[in-house]
Order: structure tokens, then C-alpha cells, then sequence
């Protein structure tokens, strides 16, 4: 005998009707619980794998934090000892000279640290890095304190390849306004400008020192220092270099940029 | 400039104490002691009594916050850290620990050499400070002390201020102590007449009754 499925049926329909309903019935909800169980095992599985992959990547982000750890003691370790040296050499010019190398350490060092803190970055603002670099650079090649740096740096962001070249350019044309600018330890102030003007980054370095010597020819240097600037601002910036007297020795480099980025 | 300084070194990694030793010493300063670990840092610092120290962060045993922490506990001295790392909560901690500078490493020979004698001179002026808070401290307790010791003669005796003031003085010049020793025996003796009054009080009251 049948039962009435709903109050208001107006039909009765068999018992072996009603098996075979509640019979596949049983099979949907059977095979729904097996789909279920199978989508909570890959769910477990997803997971499972999720937190293997998580840790993994705090293994590696570890591991890359303790590189940049080891970099840092070799830099440690090379900026003491010549840094060491230039305070017990007697000669100026030995002196002069392991000055500008710990300066061109710092700069490289101050480049790995912007790079070493934003590991996704893969550009450098120039604010940022100007800012991690002036005083170090200051502090290695003008150890008497008579120089003052004053900068204008709009913002603008570099290529960690062409930030590099930029960190070693800056470098070598503050040592060199330091070195031949104000010879003697004469007190004086470096005026650094980096102005954005259109797709032109445009970047000048302006002492109050003696001027540039007559002789001057930015194509045939012998110096490591000048001749560096030529080289990084041509291959890597793609850019020009140019000098002049006006009041003291003004660079000037313009190299092209993209908006605000190059 | 504070040239020939007395400096501890703590650093584990060989290469980097050899080059930091040879920056300390064209600076001008005197390595007094080389460790390898936090522990051996504390231990240098006791029995050196250095000037300065220069810490690593990150070494076997203890590291050089804890290492500093303890340091400021047991024999104080200024603490340089220099380090290779620049998480923030490390930063933190070499705060936290009373550390006086933070260098990152690379540091060159200036650098150091500012970092140094900024520490031993702004430790020095800490120091300063401290003592001359302590003895503002004592001089504030010992006012308090004969405050209080006159406000008891006045009150006992019917003195003005002025007159518990002088037979103070007096007292004490004759009897060769300080003021504030005099106020503090004045102060136990009221003590002692306060407590015994107190004891006695009830008794008295007792002996009231029985005599009436």
C-alpha cells in the first residue's frame, strides 16, 4: 500500500514505486557523501601541501636573510681592513686613494642594503637611495667634517642595475669634489640636484671649490674615477657627461628615463 | 675625541673581529678583550671593566642584546652594537637593552670611530645624571626628616618653627652629627614615646576605673 508523498496528492503510487525512489534516492546521497569526502581529502591534501610550501618558503626566506647576513660581514670585513689601512697610511696620496675604495664600498654596501630590505623590489627609489648613501659617502671621504652635502632629489625610481651604476657615479664625483675641490681639507658644500625633467633624468653635481684645472678632457682620462663616471654613465645609464666651471666645478649627467623610471 | 679607548670586541666570525680589531686599533683605541660569544662578552665585561663594547647580534650561547641586558645589569658600560642584521624586533631589543648605538654592518673606520666616542661620552653624561638625581634624592629625603623631627618639637614643646629650627642646629654642632641624622633619632625616640603612650593608654584607662 502507498503512502501519500504530499498532504494534497492526488495520486497514490505503488510500494514498489516508492523502493525504487527511496532507492535512488539513497544512491544520490550516497554518491553525494563520497563526492563530499573525496573533496574533503583534497581539501586536506591542498592544505597539507599549503603548509609544506609555507614552511618551505620560511626555510628560504631565512636562508636568503642569512646571505645577506654573510654578504654583509665580508663587506664588514674588507670596508675594516682598508678602512683600517687609510687611518694608519703616512702617505696623503695612499691615504687619498683607500679613501675613495671604502667610498666605493660604501656605496656598493648601500645598494645591497636597499636591495637586501625589499627582496621583491626590483627598483630602487633614488630619494631612498641617496639618502642611505650621502652620509656614509661623506663620513669615508671627508673625515676632517668640513664638507656639507645639501640635496634636491626628486622622486624618481632606478633599475637595481642602473641604481648600482648611479650609487658608484655619486660616489666617485663627491670624492673627486671633495679631493680636488677642496684640496687640503678646505671646508666648502656640495650641491647635489636630480630633477626629472620630462622622459630626462637630469643629475648635477655642483661644488664651491676651486673650479675645474684647464686641462680637463672627459675623453681622455687616466684617473679610476672620472674614467669609471664616463663608462657607468654611457653604458649603463645611457646617458651624457659633461663638466664645467661656474663658480665651482659643476657634472652634470642627463640620461634618459621612462616616467619616472628608468 | 675620546682616542684610547678601553674596548671589548664580541664577534663570532673570525675574518670580521680581525678587521674590526684593526679598525679599533688605528683608531686609536685598545682592545682589551676578543669574544666569541654572548657569554664570554658578559664574563669580559666584569672582569675588564672596558670603556666600550662593540657587540655582535647574532652569536652562539647568548646573543649580544641578552648579552648587553646583562651586562647593564651586572657591571654597566656603553654597548655599540654592530651587526649584520636589521630586522625590526632586533632593533627593538638592542633598544630595550640600553644599547647606545646601531650600526649596520659594513661600517667604515669613521663611522666607528663617531659611534664609539658618541657612546662612552652620552654613557658618561648617564652616569652623571644618575648620580646627581641619587644626591638630589638623599637631599630631598634628609629636608623631609627634619621637617617632620620640627614639626614634633613644635608640636611637643610649643615652639615656633624658627626656635625647633635653631635648638636643632644647636644639637647638632654640639653633638657633632648632621642635621638629618639628629631629625632621624628625634623621629625614633617620638616612635618609641608614641608606641609605649599607645600600650599604655588602655592600661591607664584601666587603672581610671579601678581608681574611681
Amino acid at each position: 500500500m502507498g503512502v501519500p508523498l504530499w498532504g494534497q496528492a492526488s495520486r497514490q503510487i505503488s510500494l514498489s514505486d516508492e523502493v525504487s525512489i527511496l532507492a535512488r534516492v539513497a544512491e544520490r546521497q550516497s554518491s553525494l557523501v563520497s563526492s563530499l569526502l573525496e573533496q574533503a581529502t583534497r581539501a586536506q591534501d591542498i592544505s597539507a601541501e599549503n603548509q609544506r610550501l609555507m614552511s618551505e618558503l620560511a626555510g628560504s626566506i631565512d636562508r636568503i636573510q642569512e646571505v645577506h647576513h654573510r654578504v654583509r660581514n665580508h663587506l664588514q670585513t674588507v670596508t675594516g681592513l682598508l678602512s683600517a689601512q687609510e687611518l694608519t697610511e703616512r702617505s696623503p696620496t695612499a691615504r687619498r686613494a683607500l679613501q675613495r675604495s671604502v667610498g666605493r664600498l660604501v656605496s656598493i654596501a648601500a645598494i645591497h642594503e636597499l636591495l637586501a630590505r625589499e627582496p621583491a623590489s626590483e627598483s630602487l627609489q633614488l630619494p631612498e637611495l641617496i639618502g642611505q648613501l650621502s652620509q656614509g659617502l661623506l663620513r669615508s671621504l671627508d673625515p676632517g667634517g668640513g664638507v656639507c652635502l645639501k640635496a634636491e632629489i626628486a622622486p624618481m625610481s632606478l633599475s637595481a642595475r642602473k641604481g648600482t651604476a648611479f650609487a658608484l657615479i655619486l660616489a666617485e664625483l663627491i670624492a673627486n669634489a671633495i679631493e680636488h675641490g677642496f684640496p687640503a681639507g678646505a671646508a666648502g658644500q656640495i650641491a647635489l640636484r636630480v630633477a626629472h625633467e620630462r622622459d630626462v633624468a637630469v643629475v648635477e653635481v655642483r661644488d664651491s671649490g676651486i673650479g675645474l684645472p684647464s686641462e680637463l678632457d672627459l675623453g681622455s682620462m687616466k684617473g679610476v674615477g672620472l674614467s669609471l663616471v664616463a663608462r657607468l654613465v654611457e653604458r649603463e645609464l645611457k646617458g651624457r657627461l659633461s663638466a664645467e666651471t661656474d663658480g665651482g666645478a659643476v657634472f652634470r649627467i642627463t640620461f634618459p628615463v621612462g616616467e619616472g623610471r628608468a | 675625541m675620546n682616542q684610547g679607548l678601553r674596548v671589548v670586541l664580541a664577534e663570532d666570525e673570525p675574518a670580521v673581529a680581525a678587521a674590526v680589531g684593526e679598525q679599533l686599533r688605528a683608531l686609536g683605541h685598545r682592545l682589551v678583550g676578543e669574544a666569541e660569544t654572548g657569554e664570554e662578552a658578559v664574563r669580559m665585561a666584569a672582569e675588564q671593566r672596558p670603556d666600550v663594547i662593540v657587540m655582535d647580534i647574532r652569536m652562539p650561547d647568548c646573543d649580544g642584546i641578552e648579552a648587553a641586558r646583562r651586562i647593564a645589569e651586572s657591571c654597566p658600560a656603553p654597548v655599540v652594537f654592530l651587526t649584520g642584521h636589521f630586522e625590526e624586533e632586533l632593533v627593538a631589543g638592542a633598544v630595550a637593552s640600553g644599547g647606545l648605538a646601531y650600526l649596520l654592518k659594513p661600517a667604515a673606520s669613521a663611522q666607528l670611530g663617531a659611534a664609539l666616542e658618541l657612546a662612552h661620552t652620552r654613557f658618561h653624561e648617564m652616569k652623571d645624571m644618575k648620580e646627581h638625581i641619587a644626591r638630589l634624592n638623599r637631599a630631598l629625603e634628609a629636608r623631609k626628616l627634619v621637617a617632620r623631627a620640627k614639626g614634633i618639637l613644635m608640636q611637643r614643646y610649643g615652639l615656633t618653627e624658627q626656635e625647633a629650627h635653631r635648638r636643632m642646629q644647636q644639637e647638632a654642632s654640639r653633638s657633632n652629627v648632621k642635621l638629618a641624622e639628629l631629625a632621624h633619632s628625634i623621629l625614633a625616640a617620638e616612635a618609641v614615646v608614641a608606641q609605649s603612650s599607645g600600650a599604655g593608654r588602655p592600661a591607664r584607662a584601666a587603672g581610671g576605673k579601678e581608681a574611681s
